[in-house]
């Protein structure tokens, strides 16, 4: 909750002009984005058609539809600053909880894909991984994208303040 | 009832539960087979029955004797037979048993040929502890004494050393049932099970107790 109310002053701190700046840039990024992202599911499925074929009479075959993907998630990439809204069970009741930070490994893929977000708050950061397919992670919003050079950004651990930013991709 | 089925190891696999668990899964491929002999052992007060595992694809070289002894049983041949025990006398030769003969939450018992390792040390094959990798102690990964001194004079059969490992027959027992597909006959267990991919594996009702009649 803190946090949120800190962006809040943040943002209203920034002026009114260059908030509808990034407004814009942001939906022309997010735009292209979504454009990228199609093609690559397109040419994914294309693979997947072609490597079908000649194993349609095999066994792997079959576990296909036991490997059903969540296909209502944005394709994530290393870098990605993201907010997750998850279910938390406690004492029998349920709640939505948000987690905001940035990605910094992707593993696996298919069903068992999972995200490790790390974040700082107070000074302290927090890791936490998301396995995708899991019934608990209800909807994942990307805020904002990162230039980065390599898929696990594992050296932002070691480092602390200004020196672990990113430079945002746009 | 029968004791069990013949099934073929798909693969490995997870489910994701509604509380946010993950159970990691083998998929196996249980069935259908069909009867293909019936002995009726009086003498051993015991009824068995030969099960042959029915694939999709029809098996094309097949012997005189093969054909002989599917052919009196009047059921296409099959790749792999296996006998079972069956507790009432209800099964006949030609019947269909598919993988609904299990039930979810059930335990079972899976034997199957494990993964051969080939030629390996004790460390690996015995889980012996090895010795201190630094500080000069000249003794790593080594079996160590193996027997005594004139007396005995020889060292005693069964003493563990390195060897061929894996590539034999293995049983997990009491592996839990989490899902029971009918359509596809695949049976999904929670945990690992010997052997690779596409190996034929012969899953047990662990609830099956066998009566002498």
């Amino acid at each position: 909750m803190v946090e949120e109310k800190k962006e809040e002053v943040s943002a209203e701190t920034e002026t009114k002009l260059e908030a509808q700046k990034n407004d814009g840039q942001k939906v022309e990024t997010e735009k292209a984005r979504e454009a990228a992202d199609t093609k690559v599911g397109e040419v994914e499925e294309v693979k997947e058609e072609q490597e079908e074929k000649p194993q349609a009479s095999t066994l792997i075959g079959d576990l296909n539809f036991l490997t059903e993907v969540r296909k209502d998630l944005p394709t994530i990439k290393p870098g990605d600053i993201v907010r997750i809204s998850y279910r938390v069970i406690e004492g029998g009741k349920e709640r939505t909880q948000i987690f905001e930070g940035t990605v910094i490994a992707i593993k696996n893929s298919g069903i068992a894909k999972t995200i490790t977000v790390r974040k700082t708050s107070f000074g302290i950061a927090v890791e936490r991984i998301f396995p995708l397919n899991s019934k608990l992670v209800q909807k994942i919003d990307i805020t904002k994208h990162s230039k980065i050079r390599r898929a696990k950004l594992y050296f932002l651990r070691n480092l602390k303040g200004k020196a672990a930013r990113l430079k945002e991709l746009r | 009832m029968i004791q069990g089925i013949i099934g073929k190891k798909v693969g490995m696999t997870q489910i994701f539960t509604d509380e946010g668990g993950v159970i990691p899964v083998t998929v196996i491929k249980a069935g259908p087979c069909l009867v293909v002999q019936k002995k009726i052992k009086e003498h051993n007060e015991y009824i068995k029955v030969q099960l042959g595992f029915v694939e999709g694809e029809k098996v094309k070289k097949v012997n005189k004797a093969i054909a002989g002894h599917f052919g009196k049983a009047e059921v296409p041949p099959t790749n792999v037979l296996k006998e079972f025990f069956i507790d009432e006398n209800n099964i006949n030769v030609g019947d269909s048993i598919k993988v609904d003969i299990f039930e979810e939450k059930e335990k079972v018992n899976i034997t199957g040929i494990t993964k051969g390792k080939g030629f390996q040390g004790v460390v690996k094959r015995w889980n012996f502890r090895g010795g201190k990798a630094t500080h000069g102690s000249m003794f790593h990964r080594r079996a160590g004494s193996t027997g005594m001194c004139a007396f005995p004079g020889k060292v005693i059969k069964g003493k563990k050393m390195p060897g061929r490992m894996g590539g034999k027959r293995k049983a997990v027992k009491g592996l839990n049932v989490v899902k029971v597909d009918t359509e596809k006959n695949l049976l999904l267990v929670k945990g690992a099970i010997p052997g690779f991919n596409g190996n034929y594996v012969y899953i047990f009702k662990d609830s099956f107790s066998f009566k002498r009649r």
